[in-house]
């Protein structure tokens, strides 16, 4: 001991010196690590305060009135004329030689738009399946409803993997990061083809032959399309290259018809410094060919920025296509389908396209509030309801393609659209993330809102306090899940950034007033809608994932986690469940099958 | 055996080994590792000249083209040396734009292009990849160059000169179409205008023996240059050192440059491009025979 105190006195200043040393490495090496963490030393502040979290909800039963009329009325305050909306309308009509000829277009432009040929989509349809053999569009329907397919035999209340399929990464727009995997919304299709189908169709001979195959079509943010058998996560045909990442959900023909519909996410830079702009493609899934890409070089664009997130709506009885575009276009386009389903033969002739944008003078802007759709719509009768970048909530006549009725938001719009019924009335709930009013702190507020489906009207607004970092931004990115049945009071959000920079919640929310039924806390957000799935009891369970990698089993009328299992790397994009199976992918290059025991 | 004989057989013995050795007996084989379909390149190299883009994310770019997974990418300095690192099977196969694999291949009967039919969609566009233009810095003198560049390449476009000009020096199967510099019709002497070119996108851009520019880039300048009434320099650099020599200011424009199309990331760019003067259908990929 005694030579211990005498060296210690000897070296005094050398060991102050070298304690220092390390303790300054620990702290440098600490604060590098927080630096990855949060990606630059203004956020060091969020990393440790937290976000206000769940404010008080704002309730306005007043807007319930005018809900159950038959056909959408602005009010005075949601009137697009009170919100200075100005509007373009491009109608483009193919005058070529016969079809399969060289195509030449005329276009006009016009104020007062009629569609020849009326869409609607009646209630019943638009809330029920779609189509009874799988999920074939985000959230099975185009109300945005549905969430799972069939019910779920669920005895232990456990998740168990069961396969797992490699994917891949493209390069980003930057030409040096890339897009890896399977992200936001990045749902997957389902789809149980009828056996004659199957049989004229480029699958391998053990799909083919396998009579209750469900195919996973699944384009993910590598470039390609992938098809895999839901049950043993093997390929049931070729992947299609398309060499543009993926990152929304695709939509197959509603009725049946073997046509592909899904758009590209990022630009393309190549090799000699050019940029491919982003566009949407139609695949005919009989042999894997393109049949039509376009919406690459809209001249009413607003925005220079093509991108398509939005799952793309397709009205089967009037053969027309309806695909929202992140560069502030809406597109309608009559397919001129023609199939054989006898010979397989599968081919169409667009001939009538329209589109539509608009702006507000002084409000958009390149920088500022931006124009332009990433999430999908909904679709009511003959109307069409949509948010944008810039928080434009609105309903726009899909037969006139003019605005009904608009109310901003002023947040960014991620979260698809949700429509909902009690009676003959009709809402719409939406959600919002902070990208625009945040403090000097980065925090703010981001809400989820019903609206008044027939006029726009907030009819309660649920905010959140949370954080937004630039590039993973706060607030609602995921889309809502109704309840049916036993939770049929509630609507299920996940929010995310909030109390803690890396926290979320996951909320279920009463329909009639907004407030908390429950809350969890997540370990780390999540950007991933939530999935529903009942049991053929009626019991509603959750399938929730999340950044981190988790992957939830919860109890959604208590909230209570039943399981969880853990994929290493984030849940970005939106699972689906078709029984007890659920297929989900990650940022690190995996598709994944899963079984709800 | 005596110590005689035993020493003249060693001799004998040693004499044949080195006439064997320049004959090449001993020589190791060079496998030539062409290729005939996209699928093939997987598990292989590819290279090409370098471009914009660094090599692991060129490598990234190319798997997601092709639908592969090669085992490497390799870049080079300039088309010469892209074909000798295929020549000697250093790579199975290089990329380029069109026009220069259509070019490559009719000048080395060796060079065939790969059948890249079922690789992705994106590699078939209706609107073509992109053009090529020159590109210019972003900044009042590189604005007001481009601009008058633009009106010259229009007038081009509308009174035939440019398909006269790229029928004869691009697609026209004769070599001996070596338009240089001595035969340039432009006599202005003043307010020259530099112009930076790498030789990276034959045919576009020609450099001979010498290192001197000729054929379409020579020519299409010399036209250029009487419209604009500017004397016209070439500046012969490689790939890593134009744009650097752009920014600095020691030329006035690259010739050869792809034209980013409408402008989908946000943000601006250091430079900014001409409209197109040649439109490039999309990449290639180039092979070399089996001996």
């Amino acid at each position: 001991m005694d030579k211990i105190l005498e060296f210690i006195k000897k070296h005094k200043r050398g060991l102050i010196l070298t304690a220092a040393a390390i303790v300054l490495v620990i702290i440098a090496f600490v604060g590098f690590k927080l630096l990855v963490k949060v990606g630059s030393p203004k956020y060091f502040y969020n990393y440790m305060h937290d976000a206000g979290g769940s404010l008080e909800t704002e309730y306005y039963p007043e807007n319930e009135a005018g809900a159950d009329v038959a056909v959408p009325t602005a009010t005075a305050a949601t009137s697009p004329e009170a919100h200075g909306i100005f509007e373009i309308v491009k109608v483009s009509k193919r005058i070529g030689k016969e079809r399969g000829q060289d195509t030449v277009w005329e276009s006009s432009y016009t104020n007062s738009y009629e569609r020849p040929e009326k869409i609607s989509f009646p209630k019943e349809y638009v809330t029920g399946s779609l189509n009874d053999n799988g999920m074939l569009t985000f959230r099975g329907n185009y109300a945005r409803t549905k969430t799972s397919a069939g019910t779920s035999k669920i005895t232990e209340e456990k998740l168990a993997k069961t396969w797992t399929y490699a994917t891949g990464k493209i390069l980003k727009s930057n030409g040096v990061d890339y897009w890896s995997g399977n992200g936001w919304t990045g749902q997957p299709i389902l789809m149980k083809w009828d056996k004659d189908v199957k049989m004229t169709m480029n699958m391998y001979d053990s799909a083919k032959n396998k009579d209750d195959l469900v195919e996973v079509i699944y384009p993910g943010m590598d470039g390609s399309i992938r098809f895999l058998d839901l049950e043993t996560g093997e390929e049931t045909r070729p992947v299609i290259y398309v060499g543009m990442t993926f990152k929304g959900t695709a939509s197959l023909y509603p009725d049946g018809t073997p046509l592909l519909v899904c758009g590209s996410g990022d630009a393309q830079t190549g090799m000699y410094g050019e940029n491919v702009s982003q566009r949407f493609y139609i695949y005919s899934l009989i042999d894997g060919s393109l049949l039509y890409q376009g919406g690459y070089d809209s001249n009413i664009a607003p925005r220079a920025w093509h991108a398509y997130d939005s799952s793309p709506v397709i009205d089967p009885v009037t053969d027309t296509l309806i695909q929202p575009g992140e560069n502030g276009v809406i597109y309608t386009m009559k397919l001129g389908t023609q199939y054989d389903r006898a010979t397989g033969e599968l081919s169409i002739d667009p001939s009538y396209i329209v589109e539509y944008s608009f702006t507000i003078e002084d409000k958009y802007k390149e920088g500022g509030y931006l124009w332009g759709s990433e999430c999908s719509a909904a679709v009511l009768d003959g109307y069409l309801y949509i948010g944008d970048n810039a928080g434009t909530f609105y309903c726009l006549d899909l037969n006139k393609m003019k605005m009904v009725w608009v109310q901003e938001l002023n947040e960014d719009i991620n979260s698809s659209p949700i429509l909902d019924f009690d009676g003959d009335s009709k809402y719409v709930y939406i959600a919002t993330t902070l990208k625009y009013n945040y403090d000097s702190h980065s925090m703010g507020d981001a809400c989820i809102y019903k609206l008044n489906a027939m006029n726009g009207e907030i009819v309660w607004k649920k905010p959140y306090n949370v954080h937004t970092v630039k590039g993973y931004a706060g607030g609602v990115l995921s889309t809502g899940a109704l309840g049916e049945g036993e939770i049929s009071d509630y609507i299920i959000y996940s929010i995310s950034k909030t109390p803690g920079l890396e926290e979320g919640y996951l909320v279920a929310l009463n329909r009639k007033d907004g407030r908390e039924a429950w809350k969890i806390s997540l370990d780390m957000y999540s950007w991933s809608s939530t999935v529903i799935t009942y049991t053929d009891k009626g019991k509603p369970y959750i399938i929730q994932g999340c950044q981190n990698g988790d992957l939830l089993l919860i109890d959604a009328a208590s909230g209570n986690v039943k399981n969880r299992l853990n994929f290493g790397s984030a849940i970005e994009a939106t699972p689906v469940v078709y029984g007890n199976s659920v297929v989900l992918a990650t940022r690190s290059e995996k598709i994944l099958g899963v079984e709800i025991k | 055996m005596s110590k005689k004989e035993k020493w003249l057989t060693i001799l004998v013995c040693f004499v044949l080994l080195i006439l064997c050795a320049g004959l090449g007996a001993f020589k190791k084989k060079e496998v030539k590792t062409g290729i005939s379909a996209v699928s093939e390149l997987n598990g292989k190299a590819l290279g090409g000249v370098e471009g914009r883009m660094p090599g692991n994310s060129a490598k990234i770019f190319f798997e997601s083209m092709l639908g592969i997974k090669l085992s490497r990418y390799s870049a080079y300095k300039n088309m010469d040396e892209a074909l000798y690192a295929l020549r000697t099977g250093k790579v199975a196969a290089i990329w380029a734009a069109d026009v220069t694999v259509d070019y490559l291949q009719k000048w080395n009967p060796d060079c065939y292009p790969v059948d890249t039919s079922g690789t992705a969609s994106i590699m078939e566009l209706p609107e073509g990849r992109f053009d090529f233009g020159l590109a210019a810095k972003n900044d009042s003198k590189g604005k007001e160059l481009v601009e008058s560049l633009n009106g010259v390449i229009e007038a081009m476009k509308t009174d035939g000169t440019l398909a006269a000009l790229t029928e004869q020096y691009i697609y026209r199967d004769e070599n001996s179409d070596r338009f240089t510099e001595k035969d340039m019709l432009n006599k202005n002497k003043k307010n020259a205008l530099r112009i930076g070119i790498t030789g990276a996108t034959q045919p576009v851009e020609l450099i001979n023996e010498s290192g001197k520019p000729y054929g379409f880039c020579v020519a299409f300048m010399d036209e250029v240059g009487l419209r604009l009434g500017r004397k016209v320099e070439f500046v012969v650099l490689d790939n890593e050192t134009i744009f650097t020599s752009l920014m600095s200011g020691k030329i006035d424009a690259v010739f050869c440059y792809g034209t980013p199309g409408k402008i989908t990331t946000e943000g601006t760019r250091k430079w900014i491009t001409t409209d197109g003067y040649l439109q490039c259908g999309g990449y290639k990929l180039l092979s070399v025979k089996d001996e």
